[in-house]
């Protein structure tokens, strides 16, 4: 359980913000532009400090975890990752191992990588260099790299885990965003809590077992997506007239118009 | 786990293969100069039966201290340069960044000009006079620019290379400064010192440099992993779970004191602390432990044949080292930049 | 220091003296020269066949000193180029080095004989004194010595009789930085003093960046330079026409002075002729006698 109890951070313009995010499903932070998704996101990670107020994960104060401890329960995909030097794409998933070097868990890096490279559909690039693969590509490719962080050999016990990402879609064509939208949801279902900053609210209201919509800093609506996302709310959240569409098969799209 | 598997099988070959190199260019450096000795003089000087007394001082006081001062002089030069490529995150950086040389070449200035005024320093330790006041200008001007680019206890990379800029300049003018009250004498002394020379080299200044090289590729290698995470960037080396700022302060301490110390004794050699690294990695790729033990084994090898060519070529005199650095790196640099742009690199 | 160090460094010289030198020979057949004076000498004492390799400064008598080897640049020495040559001695004039490398081809067994006294005028006779006992060549070195002596005396003396005294700057070529003026304390000073010249730029010492308005400000008589100086930039009317000089008298009336660096700089045997000619050049009126000349000026 990750808790966040009235933290507020000035640079950022975060203020008041209270809530706890549970192990084992996909909580999306939504929000329009500049609400302060990405350093609330920063913020749950681990990656800032908030002015006053406290953040827990797995009960103990976030500052108190050493970040090797924290990197091996919390995965995090920055919004626009860069490589500096010419990679192989196996090598730059193999960092995701990094944490876990000299643990009892470093033998499964093998396992682990070749997994996290199945999983998101980069093993066939796996030996071709970083830089000359497609942006989609390379988006998959730095996914295989949170996730083999995170990896455990199926049954393992362990503590929970947290995989945050901001916003992971935003430069994929349909296709490849639903494609990673879907292994989110695998992630949940193997039991790591994945928090998403989003800004695609149809993904957020189909595949999100929780909602944080946020608007200048504050939370203005939380919960599950049906309560959260209402027309009226997310009207006055994005400052533009939003509309519930009921598909004939029950499902709802959200359009503004 | 290692990274890379492609480079894995190549660095499996390459490195045992530079290692080789450098074995040959030693044997080779202790076997050629100007002073034509057989294979069997130099054997038998090795093994304490040498022909004469000058044979033996040739081979044990002269070209041993001399090409083990160049191994560690060239070692010290690539894994700096691969060292700062990686914190820096830049395949154009190089040890001079954080201001080593010009520290070094600031204080050996100076040590040359107002030198002759400190007499105080006791007769045993004159020999340590210039390379010792270069040392410490290299850790001084280091720290400076360390000092200039923290914010909140923490190094900013990015504002250290600007730090490091401006500081380099300072350190140039105050070069030039001493250049304008310096002796024409002296003058010279500086000109040479910049171009810098395994001349001097002897058993005293070999085992003063080889121990610190030793320890600053060590230091290296204890942060090989985080070098690794930090071409993610700082913060993502950080959310990886490394103590980014330690690495930060090791490497740069680590290679001060390393390339301080070789720089003291040899003056500016260039070239190297780029070039190995750089080279290296386009083989075996971004790998740190085994770049830097690549980048320290193919500098030790350039500096190893650049210092036989130096002292060959033109006999009995001798090239400054930094002129056959130079000459040979920079078209070959070029080269490979070139090379580089036609193949689509991304990144040179 | 103290006593007890006193004593220390005592003992660790008796046992230097101790050890064996395998290439000390009693009459050194295997001359290096470091040094242009220290050559100069060699070849004036009759030696000059025992010199087997020389430094780039080295460039008198050419002749002889064209076929040998050269060492390199007398501050950038190297000790096993050096060693190659077997020599017997090595003589190293006051600006020989670099240091470390002086100490270890002593370390090496080599003889160093290096001459340590600044370059003037008046260090000549002890310079020919140091060279004659290095090479035992003792009465020759006080025959060459005494004559050279009364050569300075005598050019001395007539540079005095002159009753005007023009004021003269000397131009250094350094590299690409431009020219350098001669201030007080260097050896061009030295010359252009005892050529019965007033040395122009007096008041700095050292050689300094000559800029185009210190040259006004100094407007010398004369200027005088090295002929290599002159010769790379294109000769005597390319320097008058140099932005830093264009203004000046001297550069207008074309008194520009070359003369051969090492006869004008090195302060060697041939040093008391160099001022008679710096001299005859600084004073065009005056009558000034030619030196008697000597085998080792021809």
């Amino acid at each position: 359980m990750i808790v966040a109890s009235d933290i507020r951070r000035r640079q950022g313009g975060l203020s008041g913000i209270s809530f706890a995010i549970p192990p084992g499903i996909m909580t999306a932070i939504i929000g329009p532009n500049g609400a302060g998704k990405s350093t609330l996101l920063d913020l749950l990670a681990g990656r800032t400090r908030a002015d006053s107020g406290a953040i827990t994960f797995g009960g103990v104060p976030i500052e108190d975890w050493s970040a090797l401890a924290l990197a091996r329960r919390r995965a995090f995909l920055p919004q626009a990752p860069e490589v500096a030097f010419e990679v192989r794409v196996r090598d730059l998933v193999a960092l995701g191992r990094s944490p876990h070097h000299g643990t009892p868990g470093g033998i499964v890096d093998a396992p682990a990588i070749e997994a996290a490279l199945k999983m998101t559909d980069a093993w066939q690039f796996r030996d071709r260099l970083y830089h000359r693969i497609s942006g989609g590509e390379r988006q998959r490719v730095q996914l295989a790299r949170v996730i083999a962080q995170l990896w455990r050999p199926p049954q393992a016990e362990g503590e929970a885990r947290y995989l945050m990402l901001d916003e992971p879609t935003a430069s994929l064509d349909p296709g490849h965003r639903l494609a990673v939208m879907r292994l989110l949801r695998e992630l949940v279902r193997d039991g790591i809590g994945v928090v998403i900053a989003l800004h695609d609210l149809n993904d957020a209201a189909r595949f999100a077992d929780e909602v944080v919509l946020l608007e200048r800093g504050r939370i203005i609506g939380r919960g599950a997506p049906q309560d959260v996302l209402q027309a009226e709310t997310l009207s006055a959240a994005y400052g533009a007239e939003a509309e519930l569409l009921r598909a004939g098969d029950g499902r709802t799209a959200i359009v503004f118009r | 786990m290692a990274l890379d598997r492609p480079g894995e099988k190549r660095a499996a070959l390459l490195l045992p293969l530079l290692a080789l190199g450098c074995a040959l260019a030693f044997v080779l450096s202790v076997a050629v100069g100007p002073v034509g000795l057989s294979p069997g003089d130099v054997f038998a000087a090795i093994t304490g039966a040498a022909r004469d007394e000058a044979t033996r001082n040739i081979v044990l006081d002269l070209r041993i201290p001399r090409s083990l001062m160049a191994l560690a002089v060239g070692a010290g030069l690539g894994a700096g340069g691969a060292a700062m490529q990686g914190l820096f995150r830049n395949p154009l950086a190089d040890p001079t960044l954080i201001g080593v040389s010009g520290g070094a070449a600031l204080f050996a200035a100076s040590f040359i000009v107002f030198g002759g005024a400190v007499s105080f320093i006791p007769e045993a330790l004159r020999f340590y006079g210039m390379p010792g006041a270069a040392f410490i200008g290299a850790i001084t001007v280091v720290l400076m620019i360390k000092r200039l680019s923290q914010r909140d206890g923490r190094t900013e990379v990015a504002t250290m290379l600007l730090a490091g800029i401006a500081v380099n300049a300072v350190v140039m003018a105050g070069i030039g400064l001493l250049t304008f009250v310096a002796t024409d004498a002296q003058l010279r002394t500086i000109t040479f010192w910049n171009l810098g020379s395994l001349g001097g080299s002897g058993w005293r200044s070999a085992l003063v440099v080889a121990p610190i090289t030793a320890a600053m590729l060590a230091l290296c290698l204890v942060s090989a992993r985080a070098l690794d995470a930090m071409m993610l960037g700082e913060r993502e080396a950080h959310t990886l779970g490394f103590d980014v700022e330690t690495a930060k302060r090791l490497l740069v301490i680590a290679v001060a004191a390393g390339v301080g110390a070789s720089t003291a004794f040899t003056g500016m050699i260039v070239f190297v602390g780029i070039v190995a690294p750089h080279m290296v990695r386009i083989v075996i790729g971004p790998s740190h432990r085994r770049l830097l033990i690549g980048a320290a084994l193919l500098g030790a090898l350039l500096i190893l044949l650049a210092d036989v060519l130096c002292r060959v070529i033109i006999a009995p005199a001798e090239l400054p080292i930094g002129v056959v650095t130079s000459l040979i790196g920079a078209p070959f640099f070029l080269g490979l930049l070139l090379k580089g742009r036609r193949e689509g690199s991304v990144l040179l | 220091m103290n006593r007890r160090q006193l004593l220390g460094a005592g003992t660790a010289a008796a046992l230097l003296g101790a050890l064996p030198r395998p290439l000390r020979a009693a009459m050194p057949e295997r001359i290096v020269a470091a040094g242009g004076a220290m050559t100069e000498i060699v070849f004036a004492l009759g030696e000059g066949e025992r010199v087997v390799a020389v430094d780039t400064t080295s460039l008198y008598p050419w002749k002889a000193i064209e076929p040998l080897p050269k060492i390199g640049y007398l501050r950038q020495l190297a000790v096993e180029g050096i060693l190659s040559i077997h020599p017997d001695l090595i003589l190293a004039d006051v600006d020989a080095g670099p240091k470390d490398v002086l100490d270890q081809l002593a370390h090496m067994g080599a003889r160093v004989a290096h001459f340590t006294a600044e370059h003037t005028a008046d260090s000549v006779v002890p310079k020919i004194g140091f060279v004659g006992a290095a090479i035992e060549q003792k009465p020759a070195a006080d025959a060459l010595a005494a004559t050279f002596k009364a050569d300075l005396a005598q050019i001395d003396a007539e540079v005095a009789k002159i009753a005007g005294h023009p004021t003269a700057i000397f131009l250094i070529g350094v590299g690409t930085t431009g020219l350098r003026g001669a201030g007080k304390g260097t050896a061009a000073a030295e010359m252009i003093a005892r050529a019965g010249a007033t040395n122009a730029l007096g008041d700095v010492t050292g050689y300094k960046p000559a800029s185009a308005e210190a040259m006004l400000a100094a407007n010398p008589d004369y200027i005088v330079m090295m002929e290599q100086t002159v010769a790379e930039l294109g000769g005597v009317n390319a320097v008058s026409m140099l932005p830093v000089l264009a203004g000046l008298d001297a550069a207008k009336q074309k008194r520009i002075v070359a003369m051969e660096g090492n006869y004008l700089l090195s302060f060697g045997p041939r040093t008391a002729h160099a001022v008679r000619d710096l001299a005859v050049a600084l004073h065009p009126g005056a009558d000034i006698p030619a030196l008697p000349p000597r085998a080792w000026t021809a």
